[in-house]
C-alpha cells in the first residue's frame, strides 16, 4: 500500500510499505479520510515529542475491509471510525488513568496518513447511519475535548469561556455547551473560526484583536467576578495564564491545547492560590471514545472541514493546517 | 488595653489603645491565646501583602467579657474560639465563593495582639467542653487546612503526601487521614516538626535531607506511580512543583502554603497536561471553621505548642516561628 513516512521537519516520502494483516482479532480498514491533528502539525516544528522515521495519523474513518480469525464476517463493508489505540481494562493505566492510556492492548499496526490500517476489531467502532464517514473522522479530536470538559463540575447557570476556535477549541465549546454552560464565549482572533463558533454553540464571540477579554468579563459574568469554567484550546502557557486569570474564585480551568515541552506556567501563583483556582489537565481520550460517534451526529458540521488533500500531498496539508486559515483540513488516502 | 502595633519589618511598637466596646450584635472577647501564623511571619519579611501600622493576629481564644445590644447576657463567660470574619450569607461571595471571603460584614477592628478583641457574635464560636482554650487558638490554621482538603475528591485507598510538618502541614495530614488517606507520608526536614507527624496520623516520615523523594514515590505507591494527592504546606513555588511531580496521573495537588506574590509555577506544563493533574488551591477558612473546633479534640495536641510569650514579647516568638525550630509559638496578651 501506499503510505506517507515522516523524517523530521515537514518531510515526509511517498513509500510502497507492505499491506497490514488482519492477524486473530484484527480487522484491516480501507481509510476513507484521515484528520490533520494539531499535533502532526506541532511534531513537524518540534513541538511535540515524537521521532522520525513514522508514519503519522490518528484521526481517522474507513471501511473494513478484511477480518482475523475470531471476528464476525459480517464486518466486512461495515463503516468505521479507527481508535488508534486498543485497551485492556486490566493494566494500571486502564485501572487508575484511562483506557486510551492502556499499557498492554497493542495499538494500530501504523499511522493513518496510508491506505490501510490493522487494528483491533474492538477499537474500530460501527458507526451510526447518520453519521457520514468523513465527518467521523473527527471522533479522535472530538473524544480529546469530551474528556476534558467531563472532567469539570460545571454549575448551574454556568458561564464558560473558550481560547482559541481551532477544532479543538470547537468541540470543547460544543460539549460545554451540552454539559450545562449557559452562556458561552469564544475568543479566536481568525475571523474564519470565530465565525465557526456560533455553529457549535458559543453564544458570544471575541475577537483579542478588537477588544480585551477583561472587558468580555465584566460585561458577560455575573458582577463581571470571572467565568465558572475555561478552556485553553491552543498551546500556549501564557493562554493558560490567561483563563486562569479570567476564571471566577473557586472555578476551574481546563488545559485541552498542549503547550510544548519544560514550558513553565507564566501565572502569579499567590492570586491562583488566593482566588482558590481548579487548574484541569485533559490529554487525549480518555474513556468516551466509544461515545463520541453518538454525539458527533447531533451537531452540525458543516463546513467544518476546510480542504482535502490527496495522500501525497500531505506536506500542502500540514502547511494550509499550520497557516490556521480553515477549521480541519483531511487527507483522502484512497482518492 | 495592651496591644502590639506593626511597624512594618519585625518591628513593633507596644501601645495603650481604646478598649474595644460591644456595639449592638457585637461581643468583646478577652484573650486568652493567639497565634503566631506562618502569614504573620511572611508580611514581616514583607512576602505576604499586607501593610503596616496594624494590629496583626488572626488565630486566638479566649472569654466572652461583654455583649452589646441583642446579644444573650449568658454568653458573658463564655469560652470561645475567634474567627475574625462574620458572614452575611448573601453577598457574591458568601453565594459564589465561601463565606471566608464575605464583602459585606466587617473583620474585627483589631487584630488579636492585644488583649481585647470586639467581634460580630456569630464570629464568637462557643467551645466545646473537652477542649481547652488554649488548643482552641489552633481552630483558624486547621479550618485552613479542613477547607483545603475537602476541595480533593480522594479515592478509596489513596496515598497521600504533605511537603511541610509545619502547623499547616501537621493539619493537612491530620485531615487527608480522617478523609480517607489510607497510606500517607510527611515530608520534612526539622527532625521536631517530622516527629511531631507521627502524631496527627502519618504512616510515614520522609526526610528530604536523607532520600530522594522519587525513592518513597517508588516506595509507598501503588507500582510507583505517584500519589493520590498531594499538598504543598510550605510556600515555595518549587515545592508545589515537586508535589505535581510526585502525583500519580488524574491525581490531585492541592496547595495550602501561600507562595510569594507574583511567582510563577516552575513546572513542565506539557507533563502536567499529559498526565492530567489536576492543581487545586485553597486559601483561608473557606465554609468550616465552625465545624473546627469538634475537629480538635478528637486529635492528640499534646506538645503543639512549642513556646509561650506575653504580648512585648512579640517579635521574639516571631523569630522563633521564622526560625523554624518549633511548631506553633503563642502569645498570652494577658499573661
Amino acid at each position: 500500500m501506499k503510505a506517507m513516512t515522516w523524517h523530521g521537519g515537514n518531510h515526509f516520502t511517498h513509500d510502497e510499505v507492505p499491506d497490514p494483516a488482519a492477524e486473530p482479532g484484527f480487522v484491516v480498514v480501507e481509510i476513507d479520510t484521515t484528520g490533520i491533528c494539531g499535533t502532526d502539525v506541532h511534531i513537524t516544528q518540534g513541538l511535540f515529542p515524537s521521532e522520525p522515521p513514522a508514519i503519522l495519523g490518528h484521526e481517522g474513518a474507513g471501511t473494513i475491509v478484511e477480518v482475523g480469525e475470531g471476528v464476525s464476517r459480517d464486518r466486512i463493508g461495515q463503516r468505521v471510525v479507527v481508535n488508534h489505540s486498543a485497551h485492556c481494562f486490566e493494566c494500571w493505566n486502564c485501572r487508575n488513568w484511562n483506557v486510551s492510556r492502556c499499557e498492554v492492548a497493542p495499538g494500530s499496526s501504523n499511522g493513518l496518513f496510508a491506505q490501510y490500517v490493522a487494528l483491533h476489531s474492538r477499537v474500530a467502532l460501527q458507526l451510526p447511519e447518520d453519521l457520514d464517514t468523513e465527518t467521523a473522522a473527527m471522533t479522535e479530536p472530538a473524544a480529546c475535548c469530551l474528556s476534558g470538559v467531563e472532567m469539570l463540575d460545571i454549575p448551574y447557570r454556568a458561564t464558560g469561556l473558550v481560547i482559541g476556535a481551532g477544532i479543538m477549541g470547537l468541540f470543547t465549546a460544543a460539549f460545554m455547551k451540552t454539559h450545562g454552560v449557559e452562556t458561552l464565549v469564544v475568543s479566536e482572533p481568525v475571523k474564519v473560526r470565530r465565525e465557526m463558533a456560533k455553529q457549535f454553540g458559543a453564544d458570544i464571540l471575541h475577537d483579542p484583536n478588537d477588544v480585551p477579554l477583561e472587558e468580555v468579563m465584566a460585561d458577560v459574568t455575573d458582577q463581571g467576578r470571572g467565568f465558572s469554567v475555561t478552556a485553553e484550546a491552543v498551546g500556549k502557557p501564557e493562554l493558560v495564564a490567561a483563563c486562569i486569570d479570567v476564571t471566577k474564585p473557586r472555578g476551574m480551568a481546563l488545559m485541552i491545547g498542549v503547550s510544548p515541552e519544560g514550558s513553565p506556567l507564566p501565572v502569579d501563583l499567590y492570586d491562583m492560590h488566593f482566588r482558590e483556582i481548579k487548574l484541569v489537565g485533559a490529554f487525549g481520550r480518555g474513556n468516551v471514545f466509544h461515545r463520541v460517534p453518538g454525539e458527533l451526529a447531533k451537531l452540525n458540521l458543516e463546513n467544518v472541514i476546510s480542504g482535502r488533500y490527496l495522500l501525497a500531498e500531505l506536506p500542502d496539508a500540514i502547511t494550509a493546517s499550520a497557516e490556521g486559515l480553515g477549521v480541519k483540513f483531511a487527507i483522502k488516502p484512497n482518492a | 488595653m495592651n496591644a502590639m502595633t506593626w511597624q512594618g519589618g519585625n518591628r513593633f511598637t507596644h501601645d495603650d489603645v481604646p478598649d474595644p466596646v460591644a456595639e449592638p450584635g457585637y461581643v468583646v472577647v478577652k484573650m486568652d491565646t493567639t497565634g503566631i501564623c506562618g502569614t504573620d511571619v511572611h508580611a514581616t519579611q514583607g512576602l505576604f501583602p499586607w501593610y503596616p501600622p496594624q494590629i496583626m493576629g488572626h488565630e486566638g481564644s479566649g472569654v466572652i467579657v461583654e455583649v452589646g445590644e441583642g446579644v444573650d447576657k449568658h454568653r458573658i463567660g463564655q469560652r470561645v474560639a475567634v474567627n475574625r470574619k462574620a458572614q452575611c450569607y448573601e453577598c457574591w461571595s458568601c453565594r459564589n465563593w465561601n463565606t471566608f471571603r464575605c464583602e459585606v460584614v466587617r473583620e474585627s477592628e483589631n487584630g488579636m495582639y492585644a488583649e481585647y478583641i470586639g467581634l460580630d457574635a456569630r464570629a464568637a464560636l462557643k467551645l466545646p467542653e473537652d477542649l481547652d482554650i488554649e488548643t482552641a487558638a489552633l481552630a483558624e490554621p486547621a479550618s485552613c487546612c479542613l477547607s483545603g482538603v475537602e476541595m480533593l475528591d480522594i479515592p478509596y485507598r489513596a496515598t497521600g503526601l504533605v511537603i511541610g510538618a509545619g502547623v499547616m502541614g501537621l493539619f493537612t495530614a491530620a485531615f487527608l487521614k480522617s478523609h480517607g488517606v489510607e497510606t500517607l507520608v510527611v515530608s520534612e526536614p526539622v527532625k521536631v516538626r517530622r516527629e511531631m507527624a507521627t502524631q496527627f496520623g502519618t504512616d510515614i516520615l520522609h526526610d528530604p535531607r536523607d532520600v530522594p523523594l522519587s525513592e518513597v514515590i517508588a516506595d509507598a505507591t501503588d507500582e510507583g506511580r505517584g500519589f493520590d494527592v498531594t499538598a504543598e504546606a510550605v510556600g515555595k513555588p518549587e515545592l508545589v512543583a515537586a508535589c505535581i511531580n510526585a502525583t500519580k496521573p488524574r491525581g490531585q495537588t492541592l496547595m495550602i502554603g501561600v507562595s510569594p506574590e507574583g511567582s510563577p509555577l516552575p513546572v513542565d506544563l506539557y507533563d502536567m497536561h499529559f498526565r492530567e493533574i489536576k492543581l487545586v488551591s485553597s486559601m483561608g477558612r473557606g465554609d468550616v471553621f465552625h465545624r473546627v473546633p469538634d475537629e480538635l479534640t478528637k486529635m492528640n495536641l499534646e506538645n503543639v505548642i512549642s513556646g509561650r510569650y506575653p504580648l512585648a514579647e512579640l517579635p521574639d516568638a516571631i523569630t522563633a516561628s521564622a526560625e523554624g525550630l518549633g511548631v506553633k509559638f503563642v502569645i498570652k496578651p494577658n499573661g
